[in-house]
């Protein structure tokens, strides 16, 4: 996968469709399909919706979210962050709290982390399939 | 009632859903059609869970329609959330109006 994607969008639910046809416009060049696709485009759709809901609710106004994906052809690896108020419990939360465990049913790698400055960055990673031995 | 939902839905269409599925309350039963939903993240599972505890306090009876025909992305985060053990599922919308109109007493959810 050699077109990288490097977005960054106002935190906005209406952005969250956004996100995810600019990574199904990657999986598409990489022929990545099915169920991997899929599962691939649920991945950044939730981390953008935790986002949305989570990050910028103290602040006076929506900051960015930050969507970065990468491949070596092997894996892809898509990172998701913004700069608001960090992992804090929320007693009100609005949704059913599945985002997170969501990414993990579906990726083969995750990783949250609070990031200096302030924000979360959640990193995604995905196996990809293997092409060069004919198997696929 | 039935409420189709059709192609891609996620967190920037949730409270249209939610919008429709509270006018869709007010008759006896309420069917969630998905067979022709493309896509559905958690916020979406979010608001049929609720419009489900809603229909329950009140009597009313909810069904949902997935089953084979239903697109894959659908079924895979409906079954990952396992939703389809909480949420009454059947994979026929004339069976699941049928369902949705049995009276049922109103339950409490908490």
């Amino acid at each position: 996968m050699s077109d990288d994607l490097d977005l960054v969008l106002a935190s906005s639910a209406e952005n969250v469709p956004v996100v995810r046809q600019a990574v199904r416009g990657l999986l598409d060049a990489a022929a990545v399909k099915d169920q991997l696709a899929g599962d691939v485009l649920l991945a950044v759709t939730e981390a953008c919706t935790n986002v949305v809901r989570h990050a910028y609710r103290e602040a006076a106004a929506p900051g960015e979210i930050e969507i970065t994906a990468s491949s070596d052809g092997r894996r892809l690896v898509i990172a998701v962050r913004d700069r608001g108020c960090g992992l804090t419990p929320r007693i009100d939360s609005p949704g059913l709290g599945l985002g997170l465990p969501v990414i993990a049913a579906v990726s083969d790698r995750m990783e949250v982390h609070d990031v200096d400055g302030g924000g979360t960055l959640v990193t995604m990673e995905f196996a990809l399939a293997q092409s060069d031995d004919g198997a696929g | 009632m039935v409420v189709a939902l059709a192609g891609e839905h996620d967190l920037s269409s949730a409270e249209a859903l939610r919008e429709s599925l509270v006018e869709a309350a007010r008759s006896p039963g309420m069917v969630v059609d998905l067979d022709m939903a493309e896509f559905v993240d958690s916020s979406i599972l979010g608001v049929l869970v609720q419009a489900f505890r809603d229909a329950r306090e009140s009597g009313r009876g909810f069904v949902l329609v997935m089953g084979d025909q239903t697109p894959a992305p659908v079924r895979r985060v409906v079954s990952l959330t396992r939703l389809d053990q909480v949420l009454p599922t059947l994979p026929d919308r004339q069976a699941a109006l049928a369902a949705a109109l049995m009276p049922t007493a109103p339950v409490d959810s908490e």
